[in-house]
């Protein structure tokens, strides 16, 4: 005869379900980013057309949004998507990052990985006694301690969208749903050809981005979710009046297993009953954990208030107390800053704006941009690394820049005619201005094409060099732009669009004809 | 015994030496049925002829597919599939030719049918829908391998001797391994101007199997020559499509272009001829002659390769001997363009027995197409040619129906459903959690309660 399950056996189950569920979302999440990349991938092995498939992740980020009112782009703040992002926010919490985020179910798989790290359960009155000070944040710990949060995450956003104002592109750097994207788009296009410029695209600075935040994961959990992510960042500012709440009741005995489970240190060392949450994810982890089954989520206006103790009221007996022994205290928006929260937060503005002419300074040569793109100035500012265009580009011609356009140019599109030349002109759809999802690259007609303009290497030339009548370039050319005059090869300027067949087609080692965008020429 | 002098001695060695000479040179010519058929044979149509009833007759006089292909070989088949402009234009290999070709390999007992083609200046994908022989392939079911570009990578090539090369960078030439492999290879060229070599026939089309087909631009005559020279790599069995040719206009000497015989009758010229052969010299120089109306010797590609020994130029030499023939589709008799020496007495008799052929198709599957040409269809990208179902095709065919835009659109419902599954999970937890309480009801502190509290605390 089975024996009747008790209520902690029943606890353990719903919490082994809890957990199967929350990784049955995370990973259905992923599986639906991951699908235009899988569609590409798929179409470049069987060498069908590629797709015009944009992402279902970027439009829904707000920080993307953010970066376009920064860039004094109002118009932006029609687009729907972030905006109902925060109105979910602000009645769920930190959600998004527990549940949803790319990085952050890729850190949840990852972290199990850690076993040298296992946090010991520590009864938080203990701490409480041995470090003294007042509950709430501790005074003097060091940063990035594993038990607290670090607000570098809100310096980095403030920092980033002051940079924005003066037109530079910080915010798509940093922001880690373009950081999942742009990785997982290199390891898509680039899994399939072993080619050397493929290569160096894929471990170029920005990709190796995602590699570093996997292994600050096993470091610290979450690491860069607590501490640096700046669409963390954005999020918890609304998060933080979220209409679902964390409740303790007074079954609580301080024993700590909710903190050593829970991975954002959402729940203060000394105050088991506060919850932070402007980390909190609602991941459900604590609710299974407590061994006391004291923990429960429900919607209320506890969010926003801090816990405050109070003596245990003798007359409710020993029965579950909902309100615990601590009394819901309101606090305002932004009692919780310090001055040195503000002076620093003043700080990453400034070092944002520095930082904006400081890398504007340091410029590399002039670069192929796809066609339509915007102004070269305007296209840097605007364009937010995804490598959305590189991903789609038909002939994959269009490659993530690495260093050679200066150091405001790095991952930016640029095209490489030796690898792909652009056939927009006359029967690509202009697949990089379909996807392009903050329209950095605008839709233009087939014959409107301009992107540089070819020019032949004389000494190089076999037709100039050595009068062997190659021509691959004028068979090649589809404007009638490469033309043969007395058996050389010249190269019509106002004919000529810079979609590269020629470079592409030349037989000559490093091709003897280049094409060069007009900044070059000029 | 006698002694041999030395005077009757080389008497006797010379005797026995010419006599084998005598009999090395007459011997297989009797006995080989190889040379039985003709090198090269013209097969002549109409416009009503359709394009798989030209090529079965022209098959027909060369002994048939069967005399190529054995049953369970794998079939390497190259067409014209560079150029992404629609059939009719005399740029590529009419999709009709194409499905005839696979059509009989089939039946032949081929194991294995691959169609490969360097896709050099148009995504291959784009290039195949226009020229409606992706369709084809779809249809057919066979493997294809075209890459795209000016360099396939280098895990789908390997590496071929050219031992008789002229040129020492031509000795050994990176192929397709898929041609390397096959057991046969037909090699499918259209007859066109070229910007380079004036014009282009069988033996250029050989640089499809290259991968890297620029690099013999460097000398591109003698590199052309050189390539067709005895390798791993020669193929089989060459046809010349010259059903719609390409001809050069001035000074523009396209290989490729959207006009066709109704917007420009001076560039492309409808001739519904097929000429098949095992001798790519023959057949490029009998093209010279009769399309573009030039002497062999002009095209230096050509004479190279003459020179090389890949193949006999002199046409009329040929006529002469039977190796060159003519037949016209439909009439149980070819009739020969020269006299007949007794083999050919002897084909013409078998080719005779032989044709199924007789007028034109009785079943055509196919309205002949003299009608008006196809209307180019447009290219959408994102609409990737995927496998035909009917459904599929009668849609397309209405006008403004606009194709599936993602054929595996379908695949995102698993992720989507595990999402919403894990959601319910844990919204009915929480219900469920609720209702067994102690308390009985689902517990939510309102507003009230929370102040309440405050004041009680106070």
């Amino acid at each position: 005869m089975l024996a009747k399950p008790t209520t902690a056996d029943r606890q353990q189950r719903r919490g082994l379900l809890d957990r199967a569920a929350r990784r049955s979302v995370q990973l259905g999440f992923l599986l639906l980013f991951l699908y235009p990349l899988a569609l590409t991938a798929y179409q470049r092995v069987t060498s069908r057309a590629a797709p015009s498939f944009t992402s279902w992740l970027l439009p829904w980020d707000p920080l993307l949004l953010a970066g376009h009112l920064a860039h004094r782009n109002w118009a932006a703040i029609v687009i729907g998507a972030p905006l109902l992002l925060l109105a979910l926010t602000l009645l769920l919490g930190r959600f998004f990052c527990g549940w949803v985020c790319p990085i952050g179910a890729v850190l949840d798989l990852v972290r199990p990985l850690a076993f040298w790290r296992r946090r010991k359960p520590r009864s938080p009155r203990t701490i409480a006694v041995n470090r003294g000070g007042k509950p709430g944040r501790p005074a003097g710990v060091r940063l990035f301690d594993r038990h607290t949060n670090s607000r570098l995450r809100y310096w980095i956003l403030i920092g980033a969208l002051a940079a924005g104002v003066f037109s530079l592109q910080a915010l798509g750097l940093l922001d880690p749903l373009v950081i999942f994207h742009r990785t997982a788009t290199a390891l898509a296009s680039n899994a399939f050809a072993l080619r050397m410029p493929a290569l160096r695209a894929f471990f170029s600075l920005i990709s190796l981005l995602f590699l570093g935040i996997l292994l600050l994961e096993l470091w610290q959990p979450r690491f860069w979710c607590r501490n640096l992510c700046p669409l963390g960042a954005l999020i918890s500012v609304f998060a933080r009046f979220s209409l679902l709440n964390r409740r303790v009741s007074s079954a609580c005995t301080l024993c700590g297993e909710c903190q050593r489970v829970c991975a954002m240190n959402a729940i203060p060392r000394r105050e088991p009953h506060d919850t932070d949450y402007t980390a909190c994810t609602f991941c459900l982890e604590c609710e299974s954990a407590c061994p006391n089954g004291g923990i429960s989520f429900g919607f209320g206006t506890l969010a926003g208030k801090q816990w405050q103790r109070r003596p245990r009221n003798p007359q409710v007996g020993r029965g579950p107390q909902l309100e615990g022994s601590y009394v819901a205290k309101p606090t305002g928006f932004g009692a919780r800053i310090s001055r040195r929260e503000l002076i620093g937060g003043v700080a990453a503005g400034v070092a944002g704006v520095a930082l904006a002419p400081a890398i504007q300074l340091a410029r590399g040569r002039a670069l192929l941009r796809p066609p339509g793109a915007l102004p070269e100035e305007e296209f840097v500012r605007t364009c937010i690394l995804c490598q959305e265009c590189v991903r789609v580009c038909p002939t994959g011609g269009l490659k993530p820049t690495a260093f050679e356009g200066g150091l405001a140019a790095v991952g930016t599109p640029h095209l490489v005619p030796r690898v792909g030349a652009c056939t927009r002109n006359p029967s690509c759809p202009h697949l990089c201005a379909q996807v392009c999802p903050v329209a950095a690259i605008r839709p233009i007609a087939a014959d409107q094409v301009k992107i540089g303009r070819a020019v032949v290497d004389h000494d190089l030339c076999l037709a100039w060099d050595q009068q062997v009548k190659c021509l691959v370039c004028v068979e090649a050319c589809l404007v009638e732009a490469a033309l043969v005059y007395n058996g050389r090869i010249i190269v019509d300027p106002l004919r000529c669009t810079g979609c590269g067949r020629c470079e592409n087609a030349c037989p000559v080692a490093g091709s003897a004809i280049h094409v060069k965008p007009f900044a070059e020429l000029t | 015994m006698r002694k041999i002098t030395r005077r009757e001695f080389i008497a006797r060695a010379a005797g026995l030496a010419a006599a084998c000479e005598i009999g090395r040179r007459l011997g297989p010519a009797a006995t080989t049925a190889a040379d039985a058929w003709p090198a090269v044979v013209v097969a002549r149509g109409t416009n009503a002829d359709t394009a798989a009833a030209i090529l079965k007759t022209a098959l027909d006089g060369i002994g048939g597919i069967g005399r190529f292909v054995k049953p369970g070989q794998t079939v390497a088949i190259k067409p014209n599939a560079t150029w992404a402009y629609p059939p009719g234009t005399a740029s590529s290999t009419d999709p009709d030719l194409l499905r005839a070709l696979i059509q009989m390999v089939r039946e032949a007992g081929a194991k294995r049918i691959i169609v490969l083609d360097r896709s050099t200046l148009w995504p291959a994908a784009e290039a195949l829908q226009i020229s409606g022989l992706g369709k084809v392939l779809d249809e057919m079911g066979v493997e294809k391998v075209i890459p795209e570009g000016y360099l396939a990578p280098a895990q789908i090539c390997t590496m071929v001797e050219f031992p008789k090369a002229k040129v020492p960078e031509f000795r050994k030439i990176p192929m397709l391994k898929a041609a390397v492999e096959a057991d046969v290879r037909i090699n499918m060229a259209v007859a066109k101007s070229h910007l380079v070599t004036k014009y282009t026939m069988c033996l250029k089309h050989m640089m499809g199997f290259m991968q890297q087909p620029n690099a013999l631009h460097v000398q591109l005559e003698q590199g052309i020559a050189d390539i067709n020279t005895e390798s791993a790599v020669r193929a089989h069995l060459h046809i010349l499509e010259a059903i719609r040719v390409r001809l050069p206009v001035g000074a523009a000497r396209q290989a490729g272009g959207d006009d066709n015989e109704i917007t420009n009758p001076r560039r492309v010229k409808r001739l519904n001829e097929i000429v098949v052969g095992t001798d790519p010299v023959l057949i490029d120089a009998y093209g010279c002659i009769k399309y573009f109306s030039i002497k062999p010797q002009e095209l230096t590609h050509v004479k190279f390769a003459a020179e090389a020994g890949v193949g006999e130029i002199d046409v009329e030499k040929a006529i002469a001997a039977g190796r060159l023939q003519t037949f016209i589709v439909g009439q149980p008799t070819p009739t020969p363009t020269a006299t007949l020496t007794p083999t050919a007495t002897q084909i013409t008799a078998a080719t005779a027995t032989r044709t199924p052929t007789q007028g034109p198709s009785p079943t055509p599957t196919r309205v002949p197409t003299n009608t008006p040409l196809p209307t180019p269809e447009p290219y959408i990208a994102h609409a990737a040619p995927t496998r035909s179902h009917p459904k599929a095709e009668s849609e397309a065919a209405a006008p403004g129906a606009v194709a599936d835009p993602t054929p595996f659109l379908g695949v995102a419902l698993i992720p989507a459903a595990a999402v919403v599954a894990g959601a319910s999970i844990v919204v009915r937890q929480r219900l469920e959690h609720d209702a067994l309480r102690p308390g009985g009801a689902p517990s939510t502190p309102s507003e009230e309660d929370a102040d309440a509290r405050e004041t009680d605390d106070r």
